[in-house]
């Protein structure tokens, strides 16, 4: 994944005149970014667990996995091309979810509901195949705990460890998008892996 | 790093992040316990991706659905009130407002005409109090006389002793007066 040197940029409100000037020297091909329904089609999924596993609240998730794909779709226009689309709408993601942590109003609906992510519920999708019953008792024990472990760590730890190993982000990138040095995000991902391969143990 | 000393469990992480020395990469290749052990956790967070992502993917699905399904519905309503206005003159819609107009009248009008016409005699009003007979009446103001008479045998308040009163303060004329009928 190439790095982008715009998600700065992208993540701010979209000045409209920076949409408005880029609009007449349009150096951007036509990609999905310009079909809103192929956009939400694609990456509206990846970007709804993101969301849930990093705030632990996965209406708030839904929420944050529309205002992203909007905000990008209305700053298509900023979008170079530098980097994939998919990190492009990682970096908004993450910069939206912080928004909403911010926000005095997460607090207080984060006070007033517990509407964690059911486990039970994410449990129920683990892929059939052709495994036997115990294999499938052993995935869902598997799960159970990565999960309960996830919501230990702290938010930076969580939204590390989720863009390295589930987005599959290099960590040099993680870094740019957070705005972390590669130490800091290496001390993270350090810390999140500790938590979670020690308390998981391992296979049996 | 040979076979006999296994990866420290920082190394391990550096592997697992990407950020491995040639060295760590070197054992991992050839030491079963370590490679075991990175295997272990990419199989979970594999697991861990494909459930998590089914999981979103169906939210998303049955959001998109229902998205699609109100779009549906908001079309069908446009479609519906637009239809009035296709069909520019209507002959029943005049008598559909007078029969509507009749029926509200009938609703508002029936109640209103029962009240008025109704043969139901009204209850008689329920006493609240029962009248005091006069051997009660006497009884109480022989009360309030002893209670009287009490109350001016009580000692003299200290302001009085030393001949102080208050500015605000009137002597009390005010007795209990007696019940009389």
């Amino acid at each position: 994944m190439a790095t982008c040197p715009l998600v700065a940029s992208a993540l701010g409100s979209f000045p409209v005149e920076q949409v408005e000037s880029s609009l007449n020297e349009r150096t951007r091909p036509i990609s999905e970014l310009d079909n809103i329904d192929e956009l939400v089609r694609v990456h509206r999924a990846r970007i709804l667990r993101l969301a849930a596993y990093s705030t632990g609240d996965p209406d708030m998730a839904e929420t944050i996995a529309q205002e992203t794909l909007l905000r990008a779709y209305n700053g298509r226009e900023s979008f170079r091309g530098e980097c994939s689309i998919r990190t492009w709408l990682t970096s908004i993601a993450i910069k939206v979810t912080r928004d909403h942590q911010r926000s005095r109003r997460f607090r207080f609906w984060r006070q007033v509901r517990n509407t964690a992510v059911d486990i039970h519920e994410v449990a129920s999708f683990i892929p059939g195949d052709s495994a036997s019953p115990e294999r499938q008792l052993l995935a869902r024990e598997r799960i159970t705990q990565l999960t309960a472990v996830l919501e230990t760590l702290s938010f930076n730890q969580r939204t590390v460890f989720l863009m390295k190993f589930s987005e599959e982000m290099p960590v040099d990138e993680i870094a740019k998008t957070l705005g972390m040095s590669v130490n800091t995000v290496r001390t993270h991902l350090h810390r999140a892996l500790q938590a979670i391969r020690s308390r998981m143990g391992e296979k049996r | 790093m040979n076979r006999n000393t296994h990866l420290s469990e920082a190394a391990l992480h550096d592997l697992l992040i990407g950020l491995g020395s040639d060295a760590s990469l070197a054992h991992l290749a050839s030491c079963t316990e370590c490679s075991r052990k990175a295997e272990s956790f990419r199989e979970d967070m594999q697991l861990f991706n494909q459930t998590t992502l089914a999981w979103s993917e169906s939210r998303s699905e049955s959001r998109i659905e229902s998205r699609s399904e109100s779009r549906g519905a908001s079309r069908a309503v446009r479609r519906m009130q637009a239809e009035p206005a296709r069909t520019a003159w209507n002959p029943w819609t005049p008598l559909h407002w007078a029969a509507a107009a009749a029926v509200l009248l009938l609703a508002a009008g029936v109640p209103v005409w029962q009240r008025h016409h109704a043969a139901t005699p009204m209850p008689p009003p329920v006493l609240l109090a029962q009248e005091d007979s006069p051997s009660q009446i006497a009884q109480d103001n022989d009360l309030l006389r002893s209670v009287d008479a009490a109350l001016a045998n009580t000692d003299e308040p200290p302001l009085e002793q030393y001949n102080l009163t208050r500015k605000h303060e009137r002597p009390s004329t005010h007795r209990p007066e007696a019940r009389n009928r």
